[in-house]
């Protein structure tokens, strides 16, 4: 029986070799996919580039400091940059949206952190080809284009009932078209994984990342086929098949990711960087002010400095005050700027749940999700990046107040130079890509729809198969 | 002896419409028989019957092909035979004999006749065997369709309106090939609007209306355009 599956499979693929067009059009799919490989590696190697580049300066600048007062170190600033997954080149995800260079400054929000999560659903990035929308939105329309007529053109011509009447099992019909029609398009998928796995290997967790976006792609390119094959074993005119078609690929990869992100958007709306801004400002306000020698927060903040010394007045202290006070102030405000950012982070989660609830509505943004999860580069590895890249800036500024604290003379405070050697020294955390695991929850979500895309064609298939 | 096609008490309902009426039909081998009716009377629905195309909550009654019940061994039974449908189903980017081998490959036959003997008694011009079958007339399609079923090896043949759009000489050439089936011993159901055709190469006429057979006699020296209205209304 399999034989037979076979034997059908190859006859269709002789057909289509035979009509030109189709295979013209996998030829044309081809050089689509390598353009946007090319330009996607292109794209990809700036990136990386402009993360070595700035990584390497910033790193040399901080380094080549000369001695100076630790506080201007502090707004000296610090560069850190995303680290890029070698998978970026198939799917570049929310790099362009969120920016991967962060700058880190005391008592500053972190640049590159308030963009929606509906980035994540973008379609802003047409200008862009990537190999990921290849996969996404070309491979089904392509595969509409050559295959709509598949079964429709032999039910007009008599072929389909001629081979069942002599015998042939519909299924063993059904699964051989199938097969001709999955497995180029898987073939393409392999060859595309095997070259990312070549140039990539050793890169973080690379076969996990690579065997999920393969399944991923696998599955949403299995469920376009079975589809095609229920919409063509339906229809009795080839413009119907065609048009049919052509209106489910409109509505999964067009309208339904781009609905379901605006509705997310307007339902849970993401205040813009100002905004979130101001709103610190005024609870920094409230929190209190140092140069207020009234201020009821740094008044007791003084005293209870002055009791642990056991000294009358700041002057008597061993320690430079303004050191201490400004470890409490970017304490302070570290508080302020990480509740803001947690209420970002909980309004784009909540941006990103509701999307979630909709998924089965789309696979195409289904498959996007784990091709973003799996290239590193989705909402989850962005905020595990600020996450850490926050972290960073925390423990450095608090270094280089407690050098301040520490190493300068209170009395002579503005004159004092402390040795480039605290610098060259400073605690600064390389940051690392997160695991695939911070996004499981999108991950799951995805493959659960991909299944269930799976299952509503071939359940489809089954039934018109069975009805003709 | 066993009758190549046994129909017992068919009846088949679509929409709340009854196509087919508790039909009782009998077809033993050497015999050619033609059923004739208007357009919709359900000719070509009996045919998709008796190849099994239709769901059980359709249809009731019993087909035998070859003493093989239809429902309870369908691929044994549709082995016993072959359908040529209207339109000729061969794949234009094959040539006719790799059309033949196709089919016999997806049929699972265990033993079939030498294919070139069977366009040679199909008629089919020897040059044109290696030919891809998209720069065939419809009348050689037809003759591969045929001689297909002669290298099955099919002891039933069904065929389903054989001569629409054939001209006369490719008519006459079909003709003599259903002939020459039924001199084999083949038991050949043909289900046609041409009523000269089927005079010429039938041993029974039947005329399907109302979702039942019944058999009619035509008088070919008398036969009008009117008397076929009033034969296809019912009322000859």
């Amino acid at each position: 029986m399999t034989s037979l599956v076979w034997k059908i499979a190859i006859n269709e693929w002789r057909r289509l070799w035979h009509a030109r067009i189709p295979a013209l059009l996998m030829l044309v799919l081809v050089v689509l996919w390598a353009i946007a490989a090319l330009a996607a590696h292109h794209h990809w190697q700036d990136h990386a580039n402009t993360v070595a580049e700035v990584t390497q300066r910033s790193q040399q600048d901080w380094q080549s400091q000369p001695d100076r007062h630790p506080h201007r170190v502090s707004h000296f600033g610090d560069f850190v940059a995303k680290p890029l997954h070698p998978l970026s080149v198939i799917e570049p995800g929310i790099i362009d949206q969120s920016g991967h260079l962060v700058y880190l400054e005391a008592h500053r929000l972190n640049s590159a952190n308030f963009n929606p999560a509906t980035e994540a659903t973008s379609l802003g990035r047409f200008p862009l080809i990537t190999p990921a929308m290849i996969v996404q939105w070309w491979m089904p329309l392509f595969l509409i284009m050559i295959a709509y007529a598949t079964i429709t053109a032999e039910k007009m011509t008599g072929i389909l009932a001629f081979m069942r009447g002599n015998g042939t099992p519909v299924w063993a019909i059904a699964t051989g078209k199938w097969l001709a029609l999955f497995l180029p398009f898987f073939t393409l998928l392999c060859l595309q994984a095997s070259l990312t796995l070549a140039w990539s290997w050793g890169s973080d967790q690379v076969l996990l990342r690579l065997s999920l976006m393969l399944l991923a792609q696998a599955m949403y390119i299995a469920g376009w086929c079975l589809l095609v094959l229920a919409v063509s074993w339906f229809s009795k005119q080839l413009h119907g098949a065609l048009l049919t078609l052509l209106l489910c690929w409109v509505c999964i990869c067009i309208i339904f990711p781009r609905g379901l992100a605006n509705l997310a958007q307007m339902t849970y709306p993401t205040q813009p960087r100002t905004e979130a801004e101001h709103h610190a400002e005024i609870k920094l306000k409230t929190l209190g002010d140092s140069h207020n020698p009234d201020d009821p927060h740094f008044a007791a903040f003084k005293a209870g400095i002055l009791k642990k010394y056991q000294v009358t007045s700041v002057e008597d202290l061993p320690v430079n005050y303004k050191g201490l006070l400004m470890q409490e102030g970017e304490r302070l405000t570290t508080d302020v700027y990480r509740e803001q950012q947690a209420l970002h982070n909980a309004q784009l989660n909540r941006q990103n749940i509701s999307i979630r609830h909709w998924l089965w509505l789309t696979p195409a943004l289904a498959l996007q999700y784990v091709q973003m999860a799996s290239s590193g580069n989705d909402l989850a590895h962005h905020q595990a990046f600020i996450r850490q890249a926050e972290s960073r800036r925390y423990q450095l500024i608090q270094y280089l107040n407690q050098i301040h604290t520490m190493k300068v003379d209170q009395h002579h405070d503005h004159d004092t130079r402390v040795s480039a050697d605290f610098w060259k020294k400073a605690p600064r955390p390389v940051v690392t890509l997160a695991p695939v695991s911070v996004s499981r929850h999108s991950v799951e979500a995805a493959l659960l729809v991909l299944l269930g895309w799976l299952l509503i064609p071939g359940v489809l298939l089954i039934k018109v198969a069975k009805r003709t | 002896m066993t009758a190549l096609l046994s129909i017992q008490q068919l009846s088949l309902r679509f929409a709340g419409r009854e196509i087919l009426k508790q039909l009782d039909f009998s077809l033993p081998a050497g015999e050619v028989v033609s059923v004739l009716g208007s357009n919709g009377a359900g000719k070509s629905t009996l045919l998709k019957s008796i190849l099994g195309l239709h769901t059980a909550a359709h249809q009731t009654g019993t087909i035998q092909i070859a003493g093989v019940n239809l429902e309870q061994s369908r691929h044994q039974a549709l082995s016993q035979l072959a359908y040529v449908p209207e339109q000729p189903a061969v794949y234009g980017h094959l040539s006719a004999i790799e059309n033949i081998r196709y089919f016999l490959s997806l049929g699972a036959i265990s033993q079939p006749a030498d294919i070139t003997s069977c366009l040679t008694m199909a008629g089919l011009p020897e040059h044109a065997w290696q030919r891809p079958c998209s720069e065939y007339s419809k009348g050689m399609k037809q003759k591969v369709m045929l001689a297909f079923a002669l290298a099955k090896q099919a002891k039933l043949l069904l065929l389903d309106e054989p001569n629409s759009g054939l001209d006369p000489q490719a008519t006459e050439e079909l003709n003599l090939l259903i002939v020459q089936c039924k001199a084999r011993g083949m038991g050949i159901l043909v289900v046609t609007h041409d009523v000269l055709s089927a005079m010429a190469f039938s041993d029974r006429l039947l005329m399907l209306a109302n979702g039942q057979l019944q058999p009619v006699t035509i008088d070919q020296s008398s036969l009008t355009l009117e008397s076929l209205k009033r034969l296809y209304q019912g009322q000859a």
